[in-house]
């Protein structure tokens, strides 16, 4: 588990490395896109949490039956 | 074979995959381009002051060097004679062409090219045209009409950056999200299509509820790639026209939309046939079991999933490559392959594993709905 989630923080640092070599202003103008980013990370853990807990929940009913 | 569902390191390695194509597909920048340029229709024999409107570049930064640009009229390049920079994205460029440059009698198309050590070549192709009037006047000088030989240092940019392509622009980021789904969705109909003929090789009904499932997220897959896609053609193909023209035009100019929709539609109807059969309880001759009645559902869903994937290839894969019918995809119908133009390496590195990100995505969601079954036949037998 340690390094899947070293693996998500590499590849999301590496991703906004690449996002500095072209300069402040691409950030500046798309504000808005961090925004948006957000909003996608939050759903997209909405989906993952709820796909994580159906499965503990499966393997709950698994065990009892 | 159902150890599987419920190892966890793939479901992982799709978390990982999916926040990797969100952030990084959403935070890469746009490569430079020229999206406009004013005026775009001149006449010979005057000096016009052009104004190049450009995306992402960076003329006023001290890394860029020397800014260059010239109009290019096939393969000759024409220098102006002034070139002013505005600011990051705009330039001024005083330009003119006497008529003596200009053969053909109705008009010509000039391609802008700008060119510094940042960005390499920014080109607007045919972006402005000199109308030539009827009688040429012999009295513009060959002032107007420097032919220079370009000299520059670097041909491409220096940035990570995602391809800028005409009609695309910004939304070319959308092949992280709509291309894999249909990938998904292929995945999920061979997977429906190898269970059902699993199933009718063994009888062994674990296959039937694989297969059902399969076509389940085949049909949840293809209505992703249906609205991601309507969004994408919405802003780029049919940019200014209301949805319900655009949906129209969709269907009509496109046999891929079309053919997508009935292969959904095909699953759609897996699902109908699948619960039409009932079971028999009339009669003592007739009155089945319930392990007799799963058997003949499971039997009628995988003969019906060979030829749902039939229709699946023939609309998807067949019939938009025929020759006569008209697509504004990709690679379809006379329009350029997307491999060829629009994937460069750098949108390659977010390709790949947004389509193996979304197909884990495909298959977890599958495991969940087969484990679902699973226990819902054991707990009602």
């Amino acid at each position: 588990m340690k390094k899947v989630i070293a693996l998500l923080v590499a590849l999301v640092y590496s991703t906004i490395g690449f996002s500095q070599s072209v300069g402040p202003e691409f950030m500046l103008r798309g504000l808005k896109l961090y925004i948006v980013i957000g909003v996608l990370c939050i759903i997209l853990t909405g989906i993952f949490t709820f796909l994580f807990a159906i499965e503990r929940r499966l393997k709950k009913l698994e065990e009892k039956g | 074979m159902t150890k599987w569902l419920y190892s966890k390191w793939w479901k992982w390695l799709s978390v990982v995959l999916l926040f990797y194509i969100f952030i990084g597909g959403l935070i890469v920048p746009l490569g430079p381009g020229l999206p406009s340029v004013e005026p775009t229709l001149f006449r010979p024999d005057s000096v016009y002051t052009f104004d190049i409107y450009a995306y992402n570049t960076h003329f006023t930064d001290k890394a860029a060097g020397k800014v260059q640009l010239w109009f290019k009229n096939g393969a000759t390049y024409y220098c102006p004679i002034e070139v002013k920079i505005i600011d990051d994205e705009h330039l001024q460029a005083k330009y003119g062409v006497s008529g003596f440059t200009v053969t053909s009698p109705e008009k010509q198309e000039f391609d802008v090219v700008i060119n510094d050590d940042i960005d390499g070549n920014v080109i607007a192709r045919a972006a402005v045209t000199v109308k030539t009037p009827q009688s040429i006047d012999t009295l513009a000088t060959d002032t107007l009409n420097k032919a220079c030989e370009p000299e520059v240092l670097h041909n491409k940019h220096a940035l990570f950056v995602f391809p800028y392509r005409e009609i695309l622009y910004e939304t070319i980021r959308n092949t992280f999200y709509h291309v894999p789904m249909w990938f998904v969705m292929t995945m999920m109909v061979f997977v429906c299509l190898g269970a059902g003929i699993a199933y009718l090789g063994t009888g062994n009904l674990k296959y039937d509820v694989f297969a059902s499932r399969a076509a389940l997220v085949a049909i949840l897959f293809g209505l992703c790639g249906y609205t991601t896609g309507m969004l994408w053609s919405k802003y780029t193909w049919f940019i200014g026209i209301d949805w319900g023209h655009a949906i129209r035009k969709m269907m009509y100019e496109d046999i891929k939309l079309a053919g997508a929709l009935v292969s959904v539609a095909a699953y759609v109807v897996y699902f109908i046939i699948r619960s039409s059969v009932q079971k028999q309880t009339e009669g003592i001759e007739t009155q089945e079991s319930n392990k007799e009645y799963l058997a003949r559902r499971a039997r009628t869903s995988a003969i019906y999933s060979i030829f749902a994937v039939v229709i699946f290839i023939l609309f998807v894969f067949i019939v938009p490559r025929l020759g006569g019918v008209d697509s504004l995809h990709p690679g379809q119908a006379g329009n350029p392959a997307f491999n060829k133009y629009d994937l460069d390496s750098h949108l390659r590195m977010f390709f790949y594993p947004a389509v193996i990100g979304w197909i884990l995505l495909g298959f977890w969601i599958l495991s969940i709905l087969v484990r679902m079954e699973f226990i819902k036949q054991k707990q009602e037998s």
